[in-house]
C-alpha cells in the first residue's frame, strides 16, 4: 500500500492580492492583476472593435490596421517596439478577434515601464507611421497570412460554423471577400478605422504577473491619461446573440475529410462567474460521458468539449472526430443522451469532485499572467476570481445551466465524399423559417 | 453564353465597396511631450543573465536515476520518466511500432493494487502521455499538488504494470493512426520529406503507408517494443513543483524500487543526417494559390552544453523572432512572408534546425537564395553585440519561462537526461548563456552550418518545378487522396 501523503493543506500566503480597477479620465479602463508566484508581468490593450466592426465592403480591414500599427510611430521606427522588447527578452504580438484588437507582451518585471511607454505610444501616435511605403507591404503580409490559413481545414470548419449559427450577413461570419478587400484597402481607410478604434475611450489595459501596483499606478498616469480620442465618436462592435429555435443541421463535404466529425453548439446566456464555472463544469461532463461512450467503444478519437465566451452570449460546444466508419447519427444520439442526463440529474458526488479537480487544473492552466491579461482585457472573468468561486459550486448548478440552455443548437457534420473538391455544405431548412 | 453589359451592372456594383469618409484632422490629436521622444531607461545590465537551475540527484539499485526540483510554491507537480532509448536505439522494427508501444503502455490499462486490471486512471482529467522518439521516450504526468502521491503511483504503476488488454489496443491502434493522419499537415508533410532525404531515407514512403505499421504488430509484438524502452536501468524519473528529493525518493522506493532487471536490448547506431550532397529539392505539388518551404540545416550533432546554447543563440539571430535577420529583410522589407519559423527537430543525436515560411510562387527561389545568403554571412562574420545581447536576453527569458511551469521544466529535464545530459550539466546551462561571445556564434556557425547542401522541400502548384530547378535537382511528389 502506498504510503505517501494522500492530500496537502494549501499555501497560507495569498500569492496573488486583489484585482484593482480604476477608469482613466479620459476613458481608459484600466486593471492590475498582481501575482507573486510569476518573474514575469504581462500587458494586454484591447480595444472594442475587432473584425466584426469592419464598415459593410471593408472585411479585413481591422486585421490590415493591427498589422500597420506595429510600423512604428512619431517616434519609432518600423518594427521599433517589436525591436525593443524582443531587446529585453520579451515577446509580443497581437490579435484580430471578432471582437476586439488586442495587443499583449511579457517580459521581465524590470521592464514593465518601457512595455507602458509602448503601448501608450501605439495608442497616440502610430497613426502617424501609416502610409504607402507600409500599406503596400502589409497587404501582402496579410494576404500570405489569409493563404496560410486558407487551406487548414478547423479554419473551414470555423467558417461554416459561423454562416450556420449566425448567417451569412451578421459580422462574426468571416467574408469571402476579405482577401480581395485587403488588397484595395487605402491608407485614408487604415486611418479612419484606426481614429475610431485606437483610443483611451475604446480601450481596456491590464497588467498581470509580478509588479509593484503603486509605481505601476504612477506609469500609467504618466503614459496614458494624457492621450486624447480622436474628434469623432468610437467605433465599437455589434453582433447579436443568434437566435436559434430549433436544431439547425449543417452537413460539410470534402474528399480530404477522412474521419467524419460531429459538432454541436448551444447558445447560452451565462451571468456571473457561476453560470461561466457551472458551463465549464458541464462542458467537461459532456466530453467525460463521450469519452466513456464513444472513445472507449472505438468509435471516436476524440471529443473536445468548452465554452466560449462573447459580449451577449456564449457557446457551449462539443466536438467529436469519429472513426472512419463510424455513423454521424449514433454520435449524435449520444451526444443527447448525455446532455439528457446531466440535465436531468445531479452528478454523482465522487463524479463531481472529480470534475471540480478537472476544471481547478484547467484553471491553474488559465491562470499564467499572460492568459490572466487576456482575459481580463476581454472582458472575461479572472480565472484567479473562478478559482476563488470553485469551492462554492455545487452539483445542482450543472443541471441548472444544461435545463436552461436547451432551447435552440446546431449541429455541424463533416464527411467524405469522393470526387468532391472544395468544402460544400447541405444544410437543412432553417425551423426558424 | 454572353451577358448583356446590363446584366453585369448589378454584380460590378456589389463588388465596389462603399468609400469610407476621410480621417480627421488633427490625425493625433494628443499633444507629443519630451517624455514621449524616448523609451524610458532600463536598470543597468538587467536581464542578461538566468539564475542557475539546482536539481538534486539519485539512485534507485535498480539503476533508475531521480532528478528533483524542488518549487515549494507550485501548484502542481509534475513527472516525466525519460528513457535514453527511442523507436531507433532500441530495434522495435519501425518508429511507429515504438511510437504505438508507448501509446499502449500509456492508454491501454494497468494492473492497480493486488494486480487488480484497470483502465488508464485519470486524476482531475491529468493521464499519462506518452511520447516517443527516434532517441529518447518520455512518459509525462502533472497532477495538482494535493495529489502528487497519487500521480506518482499511477505514473509508477502504469510503467510497472501495463496490460496491453486487447480490446484497449484496438482503441490505442485508432488513436495512433489518428496521431498519424494529424501529422498529415503540409507542414509536417514537408519537414517529413526533408528530414528523411537528410538522414538518407526514401522520402517516397508517405505517410499512410505508414499506417500498416500501426495496425499490423500483435499484442506480444507491442509488449516486446515497450519493454526495450520501458525499463529502470539508465533511465530517469524527472519530478518538478512542490515536492522534495526525499518524497520522492521514498515513493520511488516503494513502487519503482522492486522494478527489475532485464536482458538488455541490442544496441541500435543513432541515425545521422549526411549533408555531402548539394542542394537538394522535394517538391510536393498541391492545389495551391502559394509556396510554402521547409529548409533544413545541420545542428550539432552530441553538443556540449556550451555548444548547445552557442547554437540556440545563433537560430535566435537568424530567425528567432520578429525583428531577426531573415524575417527583417523578407517580412519587414518586402513583405514576402508572414513569418519565418525556426525549429529544433529530431533530437540532440540527429540535430536538425528546420526554418519554414510560406511565400507567394514567383517569390520562391528569391527567398531560398536569401536564406542561403543569410546562413553564409553569419560563417562569414561575427553576429553584431546588439543581435547577440537580445538573443541572450529572449534565450534567458524562455529559460525562466520554462523553469515556472513544472510542466515544461519536467519535459525539457527529461529530454535533457534522455540525450545524456547529466545534473551538473543542467547547472551550466546559465554561465554558458552568460559566457557566450560573438567568436563563440561564428565558431559554431562554422562547424555546423552547410548552406551549400540545404535540405529542402516546397509544397506548391506545378509550375512551381520549373522555378525550382534553377536552384538545383528537383524530385517531384504528387498528393493523392481518394
Amino acid at each position: 500500500m502506498l504510503a505517501a501523503p494522500q492530500a496537502r493543506a494549501q499555501s497560507a500566503e495569498n500569492p496573488a492580492p486583489p484585482v484593482v480597477r480604476t477608469t482613466l479620465a479620459n476613458g481608459l479602463k484600466v486593471v492590475f492583476a498582481p501575482d507573486r508566484r510569476s518573474r514575469h508581468v504581462a500587458l494586454a490593450v484591447a480595444y472594442a472593435a475587432g473584425s466584426a466592426a469592419a464598415p459593410e465592403g471593408h472585411a479585413g480591414l481591422p486585421h490590415l490596421v493591427e498589422h500597420l500599427s506595429f510600423w512604428g510611430s512619431r517616434h519609432l521606427e518600423p518594427y521599433g517596439a517589436v525591436r525593443m522588447i524582443d531587446e529585453l527578452g520579451g515577446s509580443t504580438n497581437a490579435q484580430t478577434r471578432s471582437e476586439h484588437i488586442v495587443y499583449f507582451a511579457t517580459a521581465p518585471t524590470f521592464a514593465l515601464e518601457r512595455l507602458l511607454w509602448l503601448e501608450a505610444d501605439r495608442m497616440a501616435f502610430a497613426i502617424d507611421a501609416i502610409d504607402e511605403e507600409s500599406l503596400a507591404i502589409e497587404r501582402r503580409v496579410v494576404t500570405r497570412e489569409l493563404d496560410e490559413r486558407a487551406d487548414d481545414f478547423a479554419i473551414e470548419l470555423f467558417r461554416f460554423r459561423q454562416r450556420a449559427l449566425y448567417g451569412a450577413a451578421h459580422p462574426f461570419t468571416p467574408s469571402e471577400r476579405e482577401r480581395r478587400n485587403v488588397g484595395v484597402a487605402t491608407a485614408d481607410d487604415a486611418r479612419w478605422f484606426f481614429q475610431r478604434t485606437h483610443r483611451p475611450d475604446n480601450a481596456t489595459l491590464v497588467v498581470a504577473g509580478a509588479f509593484d501596483v503603486a509605481a505601476a499606478r504612477t506609469w500609467v498616469e504618466r503614459y496614458f491619461a494624457p492621450i486624447v480620442s480622436p474628434a469623432i465618436a468610437p467605433l465599437t462592435t455589434e453582433a447579436p446573440a443568434p437566435a436559434l429555435c430549433g436544431e439547425h443541421r449543417s452537413r460539410i463535404e470534402h474528399n480530404f475529410v477522412v474521419y467524419p466529425r460531429v459538432r454541436v453548439a448551444w447558445v447560452v446566456q451565462p451571468e456571473g462567474p457561476t453560470d461561466v464555472l457551472s458551463l465549464r463544469l458541464a462542458a467537461l461532463a459532456l466530453r467525460q460521458r463521450l469519452v466513456d461512450g464513444l472513445v472507449a467503444a472505438g468509435t471516436a478519437e476524440w471529443v473536445r468539449a468548452g465554452l466560449e465566451s462573447h459580449a451577449t452570449h456564449a457557446l457551449l460546444e462539443v466536438e467529436i472526430q469519429l472513426t472512419r466508419d463510424a455513423d454521424v447519427d449514433t454520435a449524435i444520439d449520444q451526444v443527447d443522451a448525455a446532455f439528457f442526463d446531466l440535465s436531468a440529474a445531479p452528478l454523482a458526488p465522487r463524479a463531481f469532485r472529480s470534475l471540480v479537480g478537472a476544471l481547478e487544473a484547467a484553471l491553474e492552466a488559465d491562470a499564467s499572467p499572460l492568459d490572466r491579461s487576456l482575459a481580463l482585457a476581454l472582458g472575461r472573468p479572472d480565472p484567479r476570481d473562478l478559482l476563488r468561486e470553485l469551492p462554492e459550486l455545487g452539483s445542482e448548478d450543472v443541471r441548472r445551466v444544461l435545463q436552461q440552455s436547451g432551447a435552440g443548437r446546431l449541429v455541424q457534420t463533416a464527411a467524405n465524399a469522393p470526387g468532391v473538391r472544395g468544402l460544400v455544405e447541405r444544410r437543412r431548412a432553417n425551423p426558424c423559417d | 453564353m454572353r451577358l448583356s453589359p446590363l446584366l453585369l451592372l448589378p454584380l460590378l456594383a456589389c463588388a465596389q465597396s462603399a468609400p469610407l469618409p476621410p480621417p480627421v484632422t488633427p490625425l493625433a490629436p494628443t499633444e507629443d511631450a519630451a517624455f514621449r521622444r524616448s523609451p524610458p531607461p532600463l536598470p543597468e545590465g538587467a536581464g542578461e543573465t538566468v539564475p542557475a537551475l539546482g536539481v538534486e540527484s539519485a539512485r534507485l539499485a535498480n539503476g533508475l536515476t531521480l532528478w528533483v526540483v524542488a518549487q515549494p510554491a507550485s501548484s502542481s507537480v509534475a513527472f516525466s520518466f525519460a528513457s535514453p532509448r527511442g523507436g531507433r536505439a532500441v530495434a522495435c522494427a519501425t518508429g511507429e511500432l515504438a511510437g504505438l508501444s508507448a501509446r499502449a503502455v500509456a492508454e491501454a490499462g494497468i494492473l492497480w493494487r493486488e494486480g487488480r486490471p484497470v483502465p488508464p486512471p485519470s486524476i482531475f482529467g491529468r493521464s499519462v502521455q506518452a511520447r516517443v522518439a527516434a532517441d529518447f521516450a518520455r512518459f509525462d504526468l502533472d497532477v495538482l499538488t494535493r495529489a502528487a502521491g497519487q500521480g506518482f503511483e499511477v505514473l509508477a504503476r502504469t510503467l510497472r504494470a501495463p496490460t496491453y488488454a486487447e480490446e484497449a489496443l484496438v482503441a490505442v491502434r485508432l488513436a495512433e493512426l489518428n496521431a498519424e493522419q494529424a501529422r498529415l499537415g503540409r507542414s509536417s508533410i514537408l519537414r517529413y520529406a526533408a528530414g528523411k532525404r537528410a538522414v538518407g531515407e526514401d522520402a517516397s514512403r508517405w505517410l499512410w503507408s505508414r499506417t500498416d505499421a500501426v495496425r499490423r504488430p500483435s499484442r506480444d509484438d507491442i509488449r516486446r517494443c515497450a519493454r526495450r524502452f520501458v525499463r529502470p536501468e539508465g533511465a530517469a524519473l524527472v519530478a518538478v513543483g512542490a515536492t522534495s528529493l526525499v518524497e520522492v525518493q521514498a515513493w520511488a522506493e516503494e513502487l519503482l524500487g522492486g522494478w527489475g532487471v532485464g536482458t538488455a536490448p541490442p544496441e541500435v547506431s543513432p541515425l545521422e543526417a549526411s549533408w555531402s550532397s548539394d542542394l537538394r529539392i522535394q517538391h510536393v505539388v498541391q492545389d495551391l494559390g502559394s509556396a510554402q518551404l521547409v529548409a533544413l540545416q545541420p545542428a550539432p550533432r552530441r553538443p556540449s552544453v556550451e555548444e548547445e546554447v552557442h547554437f540556440a543563440l545563433l537560430a535566435e539571430v537568424l530567425a528567432g523572432s520578429l525583428v531577426s535577420r531573415l524575417s527583417m529583410r523578407l517580412r519587414r522589407m518586402e513583405g514576402a512572408t508572414y513569418g519565418i519559423r525556426p525549429a529544433m527537430i529530431g533530437s540532440a543525436k540527429v540535430g536538425l534546425l528546420s526554418f519554414e515560411l510560406s511565400v507567394e510562387v514567383e517569390d520562391a527561389t528569391d527567398v531560398l537564395r536569401a536564406l542561403r545568403a543569410g546562413l553564409e554571412r553569419v560563417m562569414e562574420e561575427h553576429v553584431r553585440s546588439d543581435e547577440l545581447r537580445r538573443a541572450k536576453r529572449r534565450l534567458a527569458v524562455r529559460f525562466a519561462d520554462r523553469d515556472e511551469a513544472p510542466r515544461s521544466l519536467a519535459a525539457w529535464l527529461g529530454h535533457r537526461f534522455a540525450v545524456g545530459r547529466s545534473s551538473e550539466d543542467i547547472t551550466r546551462y546559465a554561465e554558458a548563456l552568460a559566457g557566450a561571445s560573438e567568436d563563440d556564434l561564428l565558431a559554431v556557425a562554422r562547424a555546423t552550418l552547410r548552406p551549400d547542401a540545404l535540405h529542402i522541400a516546397v509544397a506548391g502548384p506545378p509550375e512551381l518545378e520549373r522555378r525550382l530547378r534553377s536552384l538545383g535537382p528537383v524530385d517531384v511528389f504528387t498528393l493523392r487522396r481518394n
